[in-house]
């Protein structure tokens, strides 16, 4: 098993209005990379700070993980060993749920690493909100 | 006449109602379960290993991803 933080865009730079927002006054204040420097700068203290054992990659200045993922401003996804989407979260932060994904990781190291077959009815009510 | 006016009017309520509450959900991109993991190769922080490409996991092990920011 595999865990990969994936470091996309600030969800709430000082610098941006959506910064100025609910999420403003409880996190770090960090204004949003521009370049790719600047964003393994941050992608670094976050790591460091966070004592994240993980590895962690940084997604590039065109968004291009974060963007084919709706990866924004956070979410889970579990990828099997076949490259199947075994889990897909829904966006976070309401849809961020941590058990969820180790429900499905476990059911996928139950199953060799491939995600299990779902029933219909499974699947029609695990549509909403992907 | 009457037609265009009610494709217009269905194209205003796309575009005004349905089309944000899908970008609210955050589900206009995201990969359904059951697809093909879109492939990535990103520099990694801080190893000798300078990138990660997903399908280099493939048939190897599963791989959870965390989508994710400082902030």
């Amino acid at each position: 098993m595999q865990f990969l933080l994936v470091y996309i865009r600030e969800a709430h730079p000082s610098d941006e209005r959506r910064g100025r927002g609910r999420g403003r006054g409880r996190g770090p204040e960090v204004k949003q990379p521009k370049t790719f420097e600047e964003r393994t700068e941050v992608a670094s203290e976050c790591v460091e700070n966070l004592k994240l054992s993980m590895p962690a990659v940084i997604d590039n200045m065109k968004n291009t993980a974060g963007t084919a993922y709706a990866g924004f401003p956070d979410r889970l996804f579990l990828v099997d060993k076949k490259g199947k989407i075994a889990y897909a979260g829904a966006r976070g932060p309401r849809g961020f749920s941590p058990e969820k994904l180790e429900d499905s990781i476990k059911a996928v190291l139950k199953n060799k690493g491939v995600a299990p077959r779902k029933s219909t009815k499974n699947k029609k009510s695990q549509g909403r909100g992907n | 006449m009457f037609n265009r006016a009610i494709l217009i009017g269905l194209a205003v309520l796309l575009a005004c109602v349905v089309a944000p509450a899908q970008f609210r959900r955050g589900g206009g991109n995201a990969p359904k379960e059951g697809a093909d993991a879109p492939d990535f190769n990103l520099k990694v922080l801080k190893t000798k290993k300078k990138k990660i490409k997903l399908s280099s996991y493939e048939g190897k092990k599963p791989v959870a991803l965390i989508f994710g920011s400082y902030t």
